[in-house]
């Protein structure tokens, strides 16, 4: 049985992700039914584009409640890039409500001159809670690729599992009980991601 | 911060399963197994990478799926893909294998593709391609297809064009340059990162990590991409891969930027 299984929802990039948990040799899987959701150990949310986009096609596919039934398991969900903003009760880029799993929301970037959007490269980021598992054997240094236009802020910072600056601080990483989101594409940046995702195959 | 590093951005060039290094857009030299090629700079942690079939528009065929999907699952850092890209079909089956972004060059002119994949993939999966040629009388102009046609448009108002259907990123390109070793198109880099607010990716001329330097110390492009410099090694071409350090990166961009 898959360690982690991947939700295939018509939109995300489950290609990489699936590739990086190969290369880490766990068995991972890409699930699209109700049934290989509820019994899938670890669940990952891949999201790309547009938020109403993706929650869209997260109700299409059936699949909404699927997740939310997951969540409320207590069994270990990860968002990822728009994958993590769809976890906050919902985001200034669209109307939709987002799945309200975590107490935050994904907000615009300030208007400041200079400051261009979307947010796209290699950037660093602080661990607020470094003792806790996702964090294990990455330091404040550990780099991650980013590509977003929107970005979250947490109502209470104790949800906030890492930190960036960039127009301000912004939340890289999120986290509630069992559910975690990250900004980031830990699938595409290279050892660091790679250490993430083999601490979230463990948790 | 208010500002990333540059990226710096191997760009390969492959076709039928070699990997090729052309000047000038021509003259093909070969260096190797691309899957390889991919595998190395992805041990030497590279900021993203850009893989290019330089003859599938010319030979009108599709994207080699197979080959993609080795380089995609090599690649651990972000990557894109370009060469005989036309409808979205073909972007959405390139994006499943484990590509980041698409670029398109050919298929960009009249905006369709460009505006229906941003639609539905998101502008940051879409890149457009400028290869740039200077005339005769120094004049710039975009060339598509394998730099084999002029489109008799002029750089800059092009890039405000693909900006406007929805690219995300620009990938430009100055061919008179390409495997020269001696330095960007300042000037187009200069003039078209000036202008639009997506990020421009510059590529063509980079010899040394001071050309880099230089490139991003003038203009204000978000990357610098080269081919040549990161393939072959001294004055005899030798194929050897290579690619800086985080900190010689992170040492490129600690000069201020000229505002001028």
């Amino acid at each position: 049985m898959a360690e982690v299984s991947i939700l295939n929802y018509g939109i995300g990039n489950t290609g990489s992700i699936v590739n990086m948990f190969r290369k880490l040799r766990v068995a991972a899987s890409v699930v699209s039914t109700p049934e290989s959701v509820s019994e899938a150990k670890r669940l990952v949310l891949p999201g790309i584009g547009a938020f109403d986009a993706c929650m869209d096609a997260l109700q299409r596919s059936g699949l909404r409640d699927s997740v939310l039934e997951f969540a409320a398991a207590g069994r270990s969900l990860l968002g990822i890039c728009v994958g993590m903003q769809m976890l906050t009760l919902g985001s200034e880029e669209g109307d939709m409500p987002g799945l309200g799993l975590i107490r935050a929301y994904t907000r615009r970037f300030p208007a400041l001159a200079g400051l261009r959007i979307p947010h796209m490269g290699w950037d660093t980021v602080r661990w607020v809670i470094p003792e806790h598992p996702l964090a294990g054997n990455l330091t404040h240094d550990s780099r991650f690729y980013f590509v977003h236009s929107f970005r979250v802020r947490c109502e209470s910072a104790a949800n906030s599992l890492a930190v960036c600056a960039y127009g301000g601080e912004f939340s890289a990483a999120i986290l509630s009980g069992n559910i975690a989101g990250v900004q980031f594409h830990p699938e595409k940046s290279h050892r660091f991601g790679l250490q993430l995702l083999n601490n979230f195959s463990t948790t | 911060m208010n500002s990333l590093r540059p990226r710096v951005i191997p760009c390969l060039q492959f076709a039928g399963g070699e990997l090729l290094k052309t000047r000038r857009f021509k003259d093909p030299l070969y260096l190797g197994d691309p899957i390889n090629a991919v595998k190395l700079f992805n041990d030497l942690e590279c900021d993203e990478l850009v893989v290019v079939d330089i003859r599938a528009t010319l030979e009108k065929r599709e994207p080699d799926y197979a080959m993609i999907g080795e380089f995609a699952s090599e690649a651990f850092m972000p990557l894109a893909y370009g060469g005989g890209i036309n409808s979205v079909e073909q972007i959405r089956r390139i994006l499943s294998i484990g590509i980041e972004k698409v670029v398109i060059g050919t298929a960009a002119p009249d905006g369709k593709l460009i505006a229906a994949a941003a639609a539905v993939f998101g502008s940051q999966s879409i890149v457009a391609a400028i290869d740039v040629r200077k005339t005769l009388s120094g004049r710039r102009e975009v060339w598509i297809r394998s730099g084999t046609q002029n489109i008799g448009v002029e750089p800059r108002a092009y890039s405000l064009q693909m900006q406007d259907f929805g690219a995300g990123e620009l990938f430009v390109q100055s061919i008179d340059l390409e495997g020269a070793r001696t330095g960007y198109d300042i000037a187009l880099m200069k003039e078209i990162s000036a202008g639009v607010q997506i990020p421009v990716v510059a590529c063509g001329g980079a010899g040394s990590l001071e050309d880099i330097r230089l490139l991003l110390r003038s203009s204000a492009v978000a990357a610098a991409a080269a081919g040549t410099m990161f393939v072959l090694h001294g004055k005899h071409k030798a194929p050897l891969i290579s690619y800086p350090r985080s900190a010689e990166i992170a040492a490129l961009s600690d000069v201020s930027r000229d505002p001028t």
